[in-house]
């Protein structure tokens, strides 16, 4: 079905996990979608498994000159836009006592500030009643061991959308917080040195959830969905968390 | 009348929706029945409840009513016995009584936590047994901004529809490893009531979305937490109120 005909999405963050889930999610809805990531190689293995109506631009978030050739490249090929959302992001654990200046400084950088200056700079382009949808994060009003910096970025996306919410009140445009719990990408793997060490950490976050068990990727993409399509039209400045209930009871 | 993008992820489902004859709860009941599930419609009045059911069929869809004043415990549970099973359990019926606390009587007190409060209670607590046993469920309890923002004229209210928020997050945790799904959403102001469209046009003006909001979009959102496609969504409270009240 198209809950999305006729759309035009940015999606930040769009070569994997979460968004790539997002842009699949769009696309299959009739969107068309411009995915952004910092390395062409893998934008092109997203573009591969989205097939047709995507655009990829790489971008690196956090630099000035590629969000205005992003925007100039959406507005050129579509002239305009009307669902934005900002899904780049970093996560690096430390402790505090052992914070460095250097992953504090990178952190705020991708998950704070670019993330508000992507928004400033799309707003031009956003078409009244548009959407936009900061991927936040459930750490950012649960505490959890090593997460201070990325919470602190997640909870600060969470007040933007407060914000703009009241600015934007005579344009229409709604802007909402999606916050995912823990969810099983790719990155799992990676931070295990066998898949039974993997499994052996997914079965800790399972433990720990009320459904019993991590979310996918997609289960992001539909909840995006539904804040970026009509289904949604009277939740604005909003956050919806998306977690198993993790951090909900 | 259902979204025109709604799409059929509820085929095979049977939904039960509390006070489904007006408001809410119809506008609940119709986008439940367009997303593909036999709506099991209640209410208190047989003929609003088959005009609800005749309009759902006259749409496609299936549907039959039951009646039951929950303001009594009695028929809560008869109720609860004589719907069977459920895969979906909207808990929607209620009142609302404002003013100030002075002036509320200890009956109308009672009267408000036996319907708001008590009666979805005592259907969750035979109803949602069986959804564990099947493995499958979703619960939605209606709360509202009110029960989440202090005003005045609503102490009582608003303490039924917090108690309703609290079910959700304790009952997420206690049938959440059976797979079962339980959250809240709390409308801000919406349009319920044709007589009263005035009192909504000035409380909608407060809104960040400076309107009040349609019954149609309540129903959505209702329609989307019970689909699969809020799968890992639960024990959450969402805010349906046009930005006047964040979570």
């Amino acid at each position: 079905m198209s809950r999305l005909d006729g759309k035009i999405a940015v999606i930040t963050g769009g070569s994997s996990g979460i968004g790539l889930a997002t842009a699949q999610r769009f696309v299959q809805e009739g969107a068309y979608v411009f995915i952004t990531g910092r390395r062409q190689s893998e934008l092109d293995k997203a573009k591969a498994l989205i097939g047709d109506g995507v655009t990829t631009v790489a971008v690196d978030s956090t630099n000035s000159a590629d969000q205005d050739r992003l925007f100039a490249t959406v507005l050129e090929e579509k002239g305009g836009l009307d669902i934005l959302v900002v899904n780049s992001g970093r996560v690096e654990p430390e402790e505090l006592g052992k914070i460095t200046e250097e992953n504090f400084d990178l952190t705020f950088d991708l998950n704070a500030r670019a993330t508000l200056f992507t928004v400033q700079k799309a707003l031009p382009l956003m078409r009244d009643g548009g959407s936009v949808i900061l991927i936040g994060s459930v750490a950012g009003y649960t505490g959890i061991n090593g997460y201070t910096t990325y919470s602190a970025t997640k909870a600060a996306l969470r007040s933007y959308t407060r914000t703009w919410t009241r600015e934007s009140k005579d344009r229409g445009i709604r802007f909402n917080t999606l916050s995912p719990g823990p969810i099983d990408t790719p990155i799992m793997d990676l931070q295990a040195d066998s898949p039974e060490g993997a499994d052996a950490i997914r079965a800790q976050f399972a433990a720990a959830i009320p459904l019993n068990r991590m979310g996918r990727p997609e289960e992001i993409a539909a909840a995006a969905l539904f804040l970026a399509s009509d289904d949604s039209s009277f939740v604005a400045g909003a956050e919806l968390s998306v977690d198993g209930g993790f951090a909900q009871v | 009348m259902a979204n025109p993008t709604v799409v059929r992820d509820l085929e095979g489902k049977v939904a039960l929706v509390t006070g489904a004859t007006s408001g809410i709860g119809k506008a609940a009941a119709i986008q439940l029945a367009a997303q593909g599930a036999a709506v099991i419609v209640h209410g208190r009045d047989a003929d609003r409840g088959a005009a609800v059911v005749a309009e759902i069929e006259n749409g496609g869809g299936s549907a039959r009513f039951v009646g039951a004043d929950l303001g009594e415990p009695a028929e809560a549970l008869r109720l609860a016995d004589e719907v069977g099973d459920v895969d979906i359990l909207v808990n929607n019926a209620g009142f609302a009584w404002f003013g100030p606390s002075a002036e509320l009587d200890a009956k109308t007190l009672d009267q408000l936590f036996a319907a708001n409060v008590q009666a979805p209670y005592l259907l969750v607590s035979v109803l949602a047994p069986k959804m564990v046993a099947r493995g499958d469920g979703v619960i939605i309890n209606l709360a509202s901004r009110a029960g989440t923002v202090g005003q005045p004229n609503t102490a009582a209210y608003g303490a039924t529809k917090a108690a309703l928020a609290s079910f959700a997050r304790s009952w997420a945790a206690e049938y959440g490893p059976a797979g079962i799904r339980v959250n809240a959403v709390s409308p801000g102001p919406v349009y319920t009531n044709a007589a009263e469209r005035e009192v909504f046009d000035s409380l909608g003006e407060t809104t960040v979305l400076g309107r009040a909001g349609q019954p149609q979009e309540i129903a959505e959102v209702i329609g989307f937490l019970a689909s699969p496609r809020a799968s890992y969504i639960t024990g959450t409270n969402v805010a349906v109120d046009g930005g006047r009240a964040g979570t």
